[in-house]
């Protein structure tokens, strides 16, 4: 009794507890995120005890520009609530606009975005706007953490810009978006900053004639590395890969489409090969935990796959040619620890290959394809799902059979659906399940089967975590009944998303659905 | 093994040892303490309160850990509240203070974080004026203040 006494925490003694969560700035910080922008607003003009908590959240990040439709921060208020500001982004219309906001110090600043538009030289030292940036971020060296810089038109060479960065000691978030680097300005900024950096991405950037060459005993501290729509010179991409291969705490790992640049040529890279090549064996990645590779072949999903030492939890794979040899590789380096995987647009893909993900994956919690489930023998396969605990369901269920159709395809067909709708009813953790659309039958039964009780929707009421459902371009036709059943059944449902309703009667649903998520 | 807890007006509530883990500060004493039939004290939580947090953890005793949204952004954080949960805090605004309190105390976050989206939902769509009311919050801003920070936050009034 006296051990279990004196390890009661101090807060607790009578008399010292508040008696209103309301008092408890934790409490209310808390209830704040379950609030929009506009109602957090309103809570700045309750009382100080409100005002004290909901200002810290309503300046925590603020953007600046002269954005016709979203109003941007007036300078004065600013000022008064700069120490409040930990992300700030800044809209560059022009060096008028801006200049006065770069005067001021932001003392708790963390992230600062800049988006361009039209100013061609916009870091070049001659430029009023790149010696104000420069000695902002000269001020704000030990603070920034995060940097993303964007830009329409860019084309700017100048290094000053990229030398200020690298003074940024405390940066470990870097974003470059639509920029053409020519030399070595980033890699000498990457070269200072890759015993600190943690996340890097470029999206959308020229990259030529980076010649940085990291030493073999180097170690970078990147753990996500995000690269999408880039070009590359043979010297650049060698670069990038030699970061990747000394990042050996790299967790996150995003590749996607990027063009080779071979002198005057262009060559698009539909591979990951050339990656894969230039770090060949050494592959560093054990502490892989999310794969998304966009627009990959075959072949080379089975050696990337074969190259991961251990499973990787998170896989997103986007137009992809899969294989068979590729699918059961993946299955095999990847089913005990698969949570997530997503398909999208990928070419070779079959429904067999999704059954036998749902089969052997007893770990996943969302699954994502766009894959068709053919009418074949796969689904009515007595085999279980072993994904037990799936939460999120979306995925296509269309059944279109080619070529001549027999008397009693529908009934066949129908018993198809039987088979979905049994294995999907056993998946009580089920939030999110996207139907998809159910065609293919030759009489008139098909309005009708998403709500019939053997097959369709209506075999699903013992999955009461539903939230959202959807069922695309099935053309089913939501009566009065069904709506009713509908909400009554999934008391959590929160957005139905692909029936047929007449338009004013949707918003009525939609609406009785809103009211009932808003207790007063 | 049954655990027996103590409320602030020391009646005794016996509760399955996994029913009290389902708060973090439970689990950490019994850890610490190790195998022991004296009662937990909860000197915070008067009976009324832990009946009604018993009665969560007992149902949501087998809940899986909860997995994390798709985005990390908690701005986008979902704000349904499953049907039973919706009933179990249909209670007057005290009794839903005391629970918000005692989630905290106890360490249960999943009831706290019930009891947050209770207190949000009700803040949705109303006027300062109205929350007021809804809280009974006193308005402690001079007019001074009020033009002031009224001056500082309009340009977001449509935010």
């Amino acid at each position: 009794m006296a051990n279990l006494t004196s390890l009661i925490p101090p807060t607790s003694v009578p008399g010292l507890a508040p008696d209103n969560p309301l008092d408890v700035p934790e409490i209310l910080v808390q209830v704040s995120t379950y609030l929009s922008p506009r109602d957090v607003h309103r809570c700045l003009f309750v009382n100080k005890s409100f005002r004290a908590v909901f200002a810290r959240i309503f300046w925590r990040s603020v953007r600046l520009g002269p954005d016709q439709d979203t109003p941007y921060a007036t300078l004065n208020a600013v000022r008064a609530n700069a120490h409040l500001i930990q992300s700030l982004g800044i809209v560059w219309e022009s060096t008028h606009f801006c200049a006065p906001y770069l005067r001021l110090d932001f003392p708790v600043l963390t992230e600062l975005r800049i988006e361009m538009s039209d100013c061609p030289y916009p870091f070049s030292k001659k430029s009023p706007l790149g010696t104000k940036l420069y000695a902002f971020l000269c001020r704000h060296s030990t603070r920034i953490q995060a940097l993303l810089v964007a830009h329409r038109t860019f084309k700017d060479n100048s290094s000053v810009f990229w030398k200020s960065i690298a003074r940024l000691a405390a940066l470990s978030t870097v974003e470059l978006v639509n920029l053409s680097l020519v030399g070595n300005v980033l890699g000498d900024t990457l070269l200072k900053m890759f015993s600190t950096l943690q996340s890097l991405r470029l999206d959308s950037v020229h990259l030529l004639e980076l010649w940085t060459t990291f030493q073999d005993n180097d170690r970078s501290t990147l753990r996500k590395i995000e690269c999408q729509n880039c070009f590359f010179d043979a010297e650049s991409l060698q670069s990038l890969c030699h970061l990747m291969k000394i990042s050996a705490d790299l967790r996150v790992l995003i590749w996607g489409d990027w063009i080779m640049i071979e002198k005057k040529k262009q060559r698009q890279g539909t591979t990951f090969e050339p990656i894969l090549g230039i770090i060949g064996s050494e592959l560093p990645w054990n502490n892989l935990d999310r794969l998304d590779v966009h627009n990959i072949a075959g072949d080379t999903m089975v050696n990337t796959f074969k190259a991961f030492p251990r499973g990787v939890p998170n896989v997103m794979l986007t137009e992809a040619t899969m294989n068979e040899e590729g699918h059961v590789t993946l299955l095999q380096n990847f089913a005990s620890n698969l949570t997530t995987i997503v398909f999208e647009f990928c070419e070779g893909l079959k429904s067999s290959m999704i059954q036998d993900v749902l089969c052997s994956c007893n770990n996943l919690l969302s699954v994502t394809t766009d894959v068709s489930l053919m009418c074949s023998s796969v689904m009515r396969s007595s085999k279980p799902w072993a994904c037990s605990k799936l939460q999120k369901w979306a995925i296509s269920v269309v059944i279109d059979e080619e070529g001549e159709r027999q008397e009693d395809d529908d009934d066949r067909l129908e018993d198809h659906y039987r088979c979905i709708f049994e294995k999907l009813s056993q998946l009580r953790q089920l939030r999110v399940l996207n139907v998809g659309s159910l065609r293919g039958f030759l009489d008139k039964r098909v309005p009708f089967l998403t709500f019939r009780e053997s097959a369709g929707v209506r075999s699903l009421s013992t999955l009461q975590r539903m939230q959202v459902l959807c069922a695309t371009g099935t053309g089913q036709v939501l009566s009065r009944g069904d709506w009713e059943w509908l909400i009554q059944t999934f008391r959590g449902l929160k957005r139905v998303v692909g029936f047929c309703t007449a338009e004013d009667e949707m918003a009525e649903w939609q609406d009785a659905l809103d009211r009932r998520a808003i207790i007063h | 093994m049954p655990v027996t807890l103590t409320s602030l007006d020391n009646q005794e509530f016996k509760v399955d040892k996994e029913v009290a883990e389902r708060s973090i500060l439970i689990k950490n004493m019994i850890e610490d303490v190790g195998e022991s039939d004296a009662p937990i004290p909860l000197p915070n939580v008067s009976a009324a309160v832990l009946t009604k947090v018993i009665e969560y953890c007992e149902h949501h005793r087998n809940d899986p850990v909860q997995v994390q949204d798709e985005t990390d952004d908690p701005r986008k954080r979902s704000n349904d509240i499953e049907e039973w949960d919706m009933k179990f805090m249909q209670v007057d605004q005290e009794m839903l203070f005391e629970i918000i309190l005692a989630a905290n105390y106890l360490d249960i976050k999943p009831l706290l974080d019930v009891g947050c989206k209770t207190v949000a939902n009700i803040i949705k769509g109303k006027t300062p004026e109205e929350i007021r009311k809804a809280f009974n919050i006193v308005n402690d801003f001079t007019p001074e203040e009020e033009a002031q920070i009224k001056k500082e936050n309009e340009w977001a009034e449509d935010r």
